[in-house]
């Protein structure tokens, strides 16, 4: 990208800084090609050569900086078995394009900074944390599948084949706590077989510093493998070790690696051996087998959950959904992308065309809850969705679906007949907390209200008016839109009536019911509060219809209320309620 | 306790300005003097050999606060504000200024005077004024050193001492006062509403002249600072004026002190009413000793009637007595219908999911 006149500038620059001298090797082969220098600098009192490589849409992307020769300055953190010094994640940067030449000055300082750090061992730890880059750069590293929850301490596990090899292609491998794990992963029906092997998961103490194996060397022998193993295994009682390495007769198989990372999490790579003497390789005298680094794909649950922000702690949680609508089916998706991995859902619908661009899967066909269930078992590893495709009144009255094995219930139903019904039966029967949601027509808002059946406030108190009259108002309190207005519109005939309301407005409502439940879920939200979200009313207000006062409250003040919907003469949660 | 607020609703609808009647004869008014001093003032200037001043205008007081009633008298009015580009300094007689005002607006309706705090501009039908504008003249901030609006005091032949530049922050005023319930809007409705019930009891209960009434702007600072919405349903936001305005009337009565008069040498009752921007001075403060405790017994004079209404099962009594404190605008119905104890078993809903 750089113009030949732009490049020199930059080399110049690099000079000036007096990082680099004896400029060398000058490259530049047009704006469409990567262009290159070289230099040398000294790097903790030790002159090594450098060469900085500035890809073709520099200064877009930040410059490369390599070693010549890699060990130049000894075995040290950060540097590629190609010389690349990894002197910074290019991730969350911002480089100033108006001044590459102050951007390759920067890689510089920052490569020689990490540099001279290695070799004052002050970044030992980083061998650690790096590790498993180092291991998949290893000479004829093989691969397998992780779906193993890393163990906190050392264990068997099993190796699954999960399909054969074919031709040239070696077999795809998975490291598994048992079949079950990996039948989870696949989404494999129950019963499933395949060929499994035993295996050994040995976990190192935390604090454990190793060095990765050079990769310009011989890959371990069994005898290196068992000096790098030996915190682990001293980690153990005998009486485990023997346990775990004693009683093995396989002249091959696998052994993987945990090592606690300084940095947090952990590190997992593998070796397979072939050829022993019978013995586990682990033990002293486990012979010689031939061995071979083995790099772990990480998909385990416990790796994969928090990659995409959702919390690992929240997997064992079962969820009752009620309603698998536009708000239900995103409810769905994103309890389960929130870590929440146990799902029933019930909704006695069957998809239509009509909803196809305000539902989550589109155009689906078929019944709306086992659809769902199927669509999240294909979408989503380790989920545990079943489906009940009826109604939750029927459901619940035949025993198909029973409230108290549940921790939450969220019901996002948008009838508010049936979800009074079901806010009574909570209450009475003790059974989880609930998060209702629901929209309301053109985008002007939605709502979320978590009940929790020991403290006063429910879906009731919402529809108990505080004013004098009647004891049940038919009014939701909460509502945006002024009561008594009809809102179904029918764009073909009386079977085809549905509320106007948008994708948008789903998802977001959805994703305020999430949270909620989430809150609910992990005590951080213990009270019985209602939050809204408010839309903008033009689209509302030009249909005729009219607004109820408490759309004129800001989003911000309404959230602040919390608990204000709690009345204290609802029939459902106060004293006057019928036990 | 009954159920009185639809009546109060209906009489608030009864004494706003309506938007598109009065506001708008207002408005229309207030265009053609804005064009009147634009075309006019030039020649004004020229004939005293002074540089042309173009004004800026912005509408000030009630009108813009949206909190202005009908006159009982009718005679509707609307504060404009004019403002100069000249320094105080530039032109140390506020007066003169006023007075090239005055004199561009000559021959405009029959009647146009210069007051103390302003130019006001009278529109009458049969001798009798239907409207007026008062013009608050400015020097305007952009012009003055420490960038504050000054409004011109003083009368023709006033004593020196009465003509003055005084510091003067309305549109302050109109912010800080919106700024309370700017995310709130059912406060907000209240807030005015509740306003404009003081401001037409006052109308019914004090003479029109003089300083025995408070002012308007008065009663609208108290609110400010006195006002907390009220309603039956918190959730739902629907409004309780009566208690709104009843703990408002408490509030001010709560700032009633007793104060030593050092000329009658007696102990006499006061309240102060500090305004929120510049120049900070007490609203109350013409207001002779006498004329506050007036005032107070006033006060709890509606506080009672408020608290009778509140505890009147009847609404037609409860109405009775709030016409008696707000006068004959105060909608009596004629028989209470039944109190409905049960409400209907299927209503329409907005919920969908």
């Amino acid at each position: 990208m750089l113009t030949e006149p732009e490049f020199k500038v930059v080399t110049e620059e690099a000079v000036a800084s007096g990082l680099l001298r004896g400029l060398r090797d000058v490259l530049w082969f047009g704006t469409r090609a990567p262009a290159s220098f070289r230099g040398t600098a000294t790097v903790a009192g030790i002159d090594v050569e450098i060469e900085v490589l500035l890809p073709i849409s520099f200064p877009l992307q930040i410059p490369l900086v390599l070693l010549t020769r890699w060990d130049a300055v000894g075995f040290v953190p950060h540097v590629g078995p190609d010389g690349h010094v990894c002197y910074q994640s290019a991730e969350g940067l911002v480089l100033d394009r108006q001044r590459p030449g102050a951007v390759v000055v920067w890689a510089l300082e920052r490569s020689i900074y990490v540099l001279e750090r290695g070799v004052a061992r002050e970044n030992a730890a980083d061998f650690v944390d790096e590790f498993e880059v180092s291991w998949y750069r290893l000479p004829g590293v093989r691969w397998i599948t992780n779906v193993l929850d890393p163990p906190a301490a050392s264990r068997d596990v099993c190796v699954v084949e999960v399909t054969p090899a074919t031709g040239s292609a070696p077999p795809h491998r998975a490291i598994a706590g048992s079949i079950n794990d990996v039948a989870g992963y696949f989404g494999w029906d129950a019963g499933t077989t395949r060929p499994t092997t035993r295996a050994t998961c040995l976990v190192f103490p935390s604090g454990t510093l190793v060095v990765p194996p050079r990769h310009d060397a011989p890959f371990w022998t069994a005898e290196e493998l068992r000096a790098f193993a030996r915190p682990a295994l001293e980690a153990m009682t005998p009486k485990r070790r023997h346990a775990l390495v004693g009683n093995h007769f396989h002249r091959s198989g696998t052994v993987a690696f945990v090592i606690p990372r300084p940095s947090g999490g952990v590190v997992v790579f593998a070796v397979d051996y072939e050829g022993g003497n019978g013995r586990h390789p682990l033990q002293d005298n486990g012979g010689d087998p031939v061995l071979h680094p083995v790099s772990v794909s990480r998909v385990e649950r416990t790796y994969l959950v928090p990659r995409g922000g959702g919390s690992a702690d929240l997997s064992g949680k079962r969820v009752l959904l009620v309603g698998c609508g536009a708000v239900g089916g995103h409810v769905a998706h994103e309890l389960v992308r929130a870590g929440i991995l146990g799902l029933t859902l019930v909704d006695p619908d069957t998809f239509s065309a009509d909803n196809t661009f305000r539902h989550v899967l589109g155009r689906a066909f078929g019944p709306k809850a086992s659809t769902l269930r199927n669509n999240l078992r294909a979408s989503y590893p380790y989920v545990r969705a079943e489906a009940v495709d009826e109604k939750i009144e029927v459901a619940v009255e035949a025993g198909t679906v029973d409230l108290r094995s549940f921790d939450l219930v969220v019901v996002a139903v948008g009838a508010p007949t049936v979800e009074l019904w079901l806010n009574e039966l909570l209450r009475r029967s003790g059974g989880p907390p609930a998060v209702f949601t629901w929209l309301e027509p053109y985008g002007i808002g939605g709502h979320a209200l978590l009940m929790r059946p020991c403290i006063p406030g429910c879906f009731e108190c919402l529809f108990t008016s505080p004013a004098p009259g009647p004891d049940t108002v038919l009014v939701n309190r909460a509502s945006f839109a002024a009561p008594g207005q009809w809102f179904g519109r029918a764009l073909s005939g009386c079977g085809t009536l549905h509320t106007p309301f948008g994708s948008l407005d789903a998802s977001r409502t959805a994703g305020l019911a999430v949270r909620l439940a989430l809150d609910a879920l992990t005590g951080r939200e213990t009270k019985g509060v209602l939050r809204s979200w408010k839309g903008p009313s033009q689209d509302f207000l030009d249909a005729g219809f009219e607004l109820a006062p408490r759309h004129g409250v800001s989003e911000e003040a309404l959230n602040r209320e919390g608990s204000l919907h709690v009345a204290s003469d609802c029939r459902a949660c106060s004293e006057r309620a019928p036990l | 306790m009954a159920d009185v607020q639809k009546h109060l609703e209906a009489f608030n609808s009864k004494i706003r300005l309506g938007r598109f009647k009065e506001e708008q004869t207002l408005r229309d008014k207030r265009d053609i003097i804005r064009n009147k001093l634009l075309v006019n003032l030039p020649a004004v200037f020229a004939k005293y050999n002074e540089p042309n001043l173009v004004p800026r205008f912005r509408d000030q007081g009630s009108y813009e606060m949206k909190t202005g009633i009908r006159p009982l008298n009718g005679d509707f009015d609307i504060d404009q504000g004019v403002y100069f580009d000249v320094s105080t300094t530039d032109y140390p007689d506020p007066v003169k200024l006023k007075e090239r005002v005055d004199e561009a607006l000559v021959g405009h309706t029959n009647k146009v005077r210069v007051r103390r705090p302003c130019v006001t501009v009278f529109y009458q039908r049969d001798g009798e004024s239907v409207y007026h504008v008062d013009l608050a003249v400015y020097s305007a901030g952009s012009a003055n050193r420490d960038g504050k609006d000054y409004l011109a005091m003083g009368r023709l032949g006033s004593a020196d001492e009465h003509r003055f530049w005084q510091v003067s922050d309305p549109e302050g005023l109109a912010e800080e006062i919106y700024r309370r319930f700017e995310e709130d809007e059912p406060a907000r409705h209240q807030f005015r509403r509740v306003i404009r019930y003081l401001k037409r009891w006052r109308a019914v209960n004090f003479p029109q002249d003089g300083s025995g009434a408070p002012r308007g702007i008065a009663l609208t600072v108290d609110a400010h600072y006195g006002f907390d919405p009220a309603y039956t349903d918190r959730v739902a936001k629907t409004p309780d004026d009566l208690r709104a305005l009843r703990s408002l009337v408490v509030a001010v009565l709560a700032r009633f002190t007793d104060v030593y008069d050092s000329d009658s040498k007696t102990w006499v009752r006061r309240v102060r009413t500090t305004l929120p921007v510049e120049p900070r001075s007490d609203l109350y403060e013409k207001m002779t000793g006498t004329q506050a405790t007036t005032y107070e017994e006033k006060l709890k004079g509606l506080r009672d009637a408020l608290d009778s209404a509140i505890g009147e099962v009847d609404p037609v009594e409860a109405c009775k007595t709030l016409r008696r404190v707000f006068g004959d605008d105060f909608p009596v119905p004629e028989k209470a219908a039944t109190a409905q104890r049960v409400g209907p078993a299927v209503a329409s809903s907005a919920s969908a999911a």
